[in-house]
């Protein structure tokens, strides 16, 4: 017997045996497709693949929560099959934020003339600062919280990946907020700039309907409700509202570096919601009654999200030097919230 | 214009986001077994004085990161065309196999792991950090699935990179029983196993020693690649320390030291398996410069004592026979030999030990000839006399109910790795070691469900009872045959034997490999 021909550099692979779609995998898919080994059955056909006790915590979560989900399909295969429609890699998503975190700071750099020259410490556009839009960076931290829940019990490597970058894109909104709360805190030490949100988070009659929400949300444990709830309800009607018409509040009110700030953000508000869209699409697409499940989730979130919204009609209407109509601003937001599912068998309740 | 702050004046502001929860229970969304805060002693409000040394802002992160991949990436592109690593030869190619199979989704399992403390740490400035802890592991599962897979076209064995942990092949069975270990428990109790006795103490020996190997041997790629990855361990590495000292600060330590003691312990086993191997057997002899042992001595016995000591910890219980272990090799030379005797188990090609191999292990292991040259003489025997298949085992072994791996070393006549064994529950459990044992008895009920390979083919899990009913098991059946592990010396390298007389040339008894 010889062993000279080398038999595994005879007979190769042309990409790794994992990938089972008739497609050439991309760099992103051999990067992001099935690299969670403990997602499905044991060899014994015990739920979840952990080689620790079954009754432990943690594989109970998973075996409730995961493979257990409201949401049901196939594992792996039928979650797997899911792919990002912008094939973000780790490699291209730090690209892309490199460069968006660089034109704030050339923004910052800009900030002479974009910049709302505040000199009096009585300017409404301060309290408006501190009571409306500061405290922001509580709600970015929970939201940052939800989307790591759900980058460990995501049901597929390539849904979890994209909500790596979901939090990590919550992170650097929670750090900008903060760097404004602290150079306006420097500029006006009397007015508890960075010390006061925390209690207006929790106390302030605006934020509650917010918090609410999210405090629920924070314990939808179930991935598929807790995804569906935040991606597909919430987050995408706050991002509305926090990033495209606070963009224009401040605009109008003459804060042009924090408009533009804001706009940057929303570009990575537009690839959530595209995921959002994207990942109930294809729920529904491998199981029809995860569309029951979709549309009751999205029953149960949305009163109490769009409550959530509405509770910013100060913010617009009397808060402000410069004012917006509100109830335009809530249109706008339904108006957008039903083009996102405007491609989905899954409707706005009424 | 409003003025300008740096990040030192910002900084605690953005990370400190705590809050009290009102609207629903506090332990609903913090729940104890996802935290961990019952299984400490910390009061309200301990873990909020929670800090790391280094911080490191989004803003940092993505240019450093986006930095860093373009240097690892370019040089990758650049030797697209130099043949690398396929002309450097089978033995570093198998350094390389066995790295990246174990590897990259181990970096995914501590995504998952991160992503728990960016989601349950009782802290929003340790949630914050861990978030990017998770990003890092993430960029290491990537960067590590994609430098192989432009291998698999040349070498199927490579094709394991992804598939070993989907697999039921012993090495990924004894690495999943490690890292499951530590995923399937609490934030608290995870991060001092992940970040501190693990990253601390062992991924600079997987990614710094080894990186210097592969610069030795000529292999910018690889080097290159985790070289970078290892700045990324040391930042968010600093978690464990952290944590720590909010523990040693309402003299909570108890619960620490336990964990770091049985972490460190079982990274050691499963590391001597992985790591020992590649450095003192694959890596051609000609670009060994330290052994295994001398790495450990260096990198991880010093280092981590050092690292200990700074902390209110004490050193592990078994600190003495653990440095005697080391310095003997012992454990890694006798998986480098069964690697070689089970190889058809093995994605890797591990060669029988030249001339060089085994007077440069003599010199890097005084009496290695002594303990171990005698079963490498008995392989190359059989293969002078054209007997290959007697160099490869037909039968399995006892395996350690707790790390996996072989439970005994198989040699009659000394007193070392006496097989341990352990009743519970009416049945008799089996273990490499002492430590190994300690660990599975303090905790019998985490640990009994769970069926080694061994056990599996004795309760008729695996079909049929043959050691090709083993190998199909683990995934390496009749369809991945070309997948097997082969010498790929031989049959040539038993000649080179012919006339040898090994250094210390004293009768020895029989010993048997299994």
């Amino acid at each position: 017997m010889s062993e000279k021909d080398y038999p595994m550099k005879q007979e190769t692979y042309r990409t790794y045996s994992t990938w089972n779609q008739r497609r050439v995998p991309t760099t992103y898919d051999i990067a992001a497709h099935r690299t969670n080994y403990d997602i499905g059955e044991r060899y014994d056909g015990t739920v979840p693949r952990l080689a620790v006790s079954s009754d432990e915590a943690l594989p109970q979560w998973y075996q409730k929560y995961r493979e257990g989900s409201a949401i049901t399909g196939e594992y792996p295969d039928d979650f797997d099959s899911w792919r990002d429609p912008r094939e973000l890699t780790y490699e291209k998503y730090n690209e892309l934020m490199d460069k968006r975190e660089s034109t704030i700071e050339t923004l910052y750099e800009q900030a002479e003339v974009l910049e709302r020259g505040t000199e009096r410490s009585d300017d409404p556009w301060l309290d408006f600062q501190e009571r409306a839009f500061l405290p922001l960076r509580y709600p970015c931290h929970g939201l940052q919280m939800i989307a790591s829940y759900l980058t460990m019990f995501a049901p597929s490597s390539t849904i979890s990946t994209a909500m790596t970058f979901q939090a990590t894109d919550e992170i650097r909104r929670q750090e900008r907020l903060a760097r404004r709360a602290t150079q306006l805190h420097k500029e006006f030490p009397e007015k508890g700039f960075t010390e006061n949100e925390r209690e207006i988070w929790e106390e302030d009659e605006m934020w509650q309907p917010l918090r609410k929400v999210l405090e629920e949300l924070l314990v939808e444990y179930d991935w598929g409700k807790s995804f569906v709830g935040t991606n597909l309800v919430l987050k995408p009607l706050l991002d509305e509202l926090f990033l495209a018409h606070y963009s224009e509040l401040f605009d109008k009110n003459d804060s042009n570096l924090y408009a533009q700030v804001l706009d940057n953000f929303y570009l990575d508000a537009d690839r959530s919601q595209e995921v959002a869209a994207s990942v109930a699409d294809h729920v529904i697409e491998i199981d029809e009654s995860n569309e029951a499940v979709v549309q009751e989730t999205v029953d149960e979130y949305y009163p109490a999200s769009e409550e959530a919204v509405e509770a910013f009609r100060p913010a617009f209407e009397s808060m402000p030097p410069e004012t917006m109509a509100f109830d335009d601003v809530l249109a706008d937001i339904r108006r957008k919230y039903d083009a996102m599912l405007a491609d989905l068998p899954v409707s706005r309740p009424a | 214009m409003l003025p300008n702050v740096r990040r030192e004046d910002w900084y605690q502001t953005a990370t400190n986001t705590n809050w009290d929860l009102s609207y629903v229970d506090e332990e609903e969304a913090f729940p104890p077994e996802m935290t961990g805060q019952d299984a400490y002693d910390i009061p309200e409000g301990g873990w909020e004085a929670w800090e790391e040394t280094y911080k490191q802002t989004a803003r940092e992160y993505y240019e450093t990161q986006h930095e860093k991949d373009g240097s690892v990436y370019s040089v990758s592109s650049a030797m697209e065309q130099s043949g690398l690593p396929h002309s450097l030869g089978m033995g570093w190619e198998d350094v390389l196999k066995f790295h990246f199979a174990s590897v990259p989704l181990l970096e995914r399992a501590a995504v998952t792991s991160e992503s728990q403390y960016a989601r349950f740490a009782p802290d929003s400035a340790w949630r914050h950090m861990a978030q990017f802890g998770a990003m890092d592991e993430l960029r290491h599962t990537e960067l590590q699935l994609r430098i192989p897979h432009s291998f698999v076209k040349e070498d199927a064995q490579y094709d394991w990179s992804k598939k070993l942990y989907h697999t039921e092949d012993w090495a990924s069975v004894a690495a999943r029983h490690l890292f499951d270990d530590f995923k399937a428990s609490n934030a608290i109790d995870s991060a001092l196993q992940v970040t501190f006795a693990f990253e601390t103490g062992f991924t600079n020996m997987q990614f710094l020693a080894l990186a210097s190997d592969a610069a030795d041997v000529g292999d910018i790629e690889f080097a290159e690649a985790i070289s970078s990855i290892q700045t990324d361990e040391a930042r968010h590495a600093q978690q464990g320390n952290a944590i720590i000292e909010i523990l040693d600060e309402y003299d909570d330590l108890d619960r620490a030291q336990y964990l770091v003691d049985k972490s460190f312990w079982r990274c050691y086993k499963l590391f001597s398996a992985l790591t020992g191997p590649s450095m003192d057997y694959y890596t051609p002899v000609e670009d060994r410069e330290m052994s295994w042992g001398e790495f450990m001595e260096e990198w991880i016995v010093d280092q981590f004592l050092e690292n200990i000591e700074s902390t209110g910890l004490e050193k592990p219980w078994y600190w003495e026979q653990f440095i005697e272990l080391v310095r003997e090799g012992g454990t890694s030379h006798y998986m480098a030999g069964g690697h070689y005797h089970w190889r058809p188990t093995l994605p890797i090609a591990p060669p029988g030990v030249t001339e060089e191999d085994r007077e440069w292990l003599e010199e890097k292991y005084p009496g290695w000839e002594d303990r171990w040259g005698e079963k490498w003489d008995r392989h190359a025997e059989a293969m002078r006399n054209d007997n290959l298949e007697k160099t490869v085992a037909d039968d399995l072994i006892v395996l350690c109910d707790l790390c996996q791996l072989p439970a005994i070393h198989a040699d009659p006549d000394r007193e070392n790795n006496r097989l341990h064994s352990h009743e519970h529950d009416g049945e008799t459990y089996y273990f490499c070691s002492e430590p190994c044992q300690w660990i599975f008895e303090n905790e019998p009920e985490r640990y009994a469900e769970h069926k080694s390979i061994l056990r599996r083919f004795l309760a008729g899990d695996i079909q049929p009872q043959t050691l090709e009913g083993a190998l199909e098991h683990m995934g390496m059946g009749e369809e991945n045959v070309h997948e097997r592990g082969i010498d790929f010396r031989a049959p040539e390298w038993g000649d080179d034997w012919a006339d040898w007389n090994p250094p210390s040339a004293e009768p020895t008894s029989a010993a048997s490999d299994d």
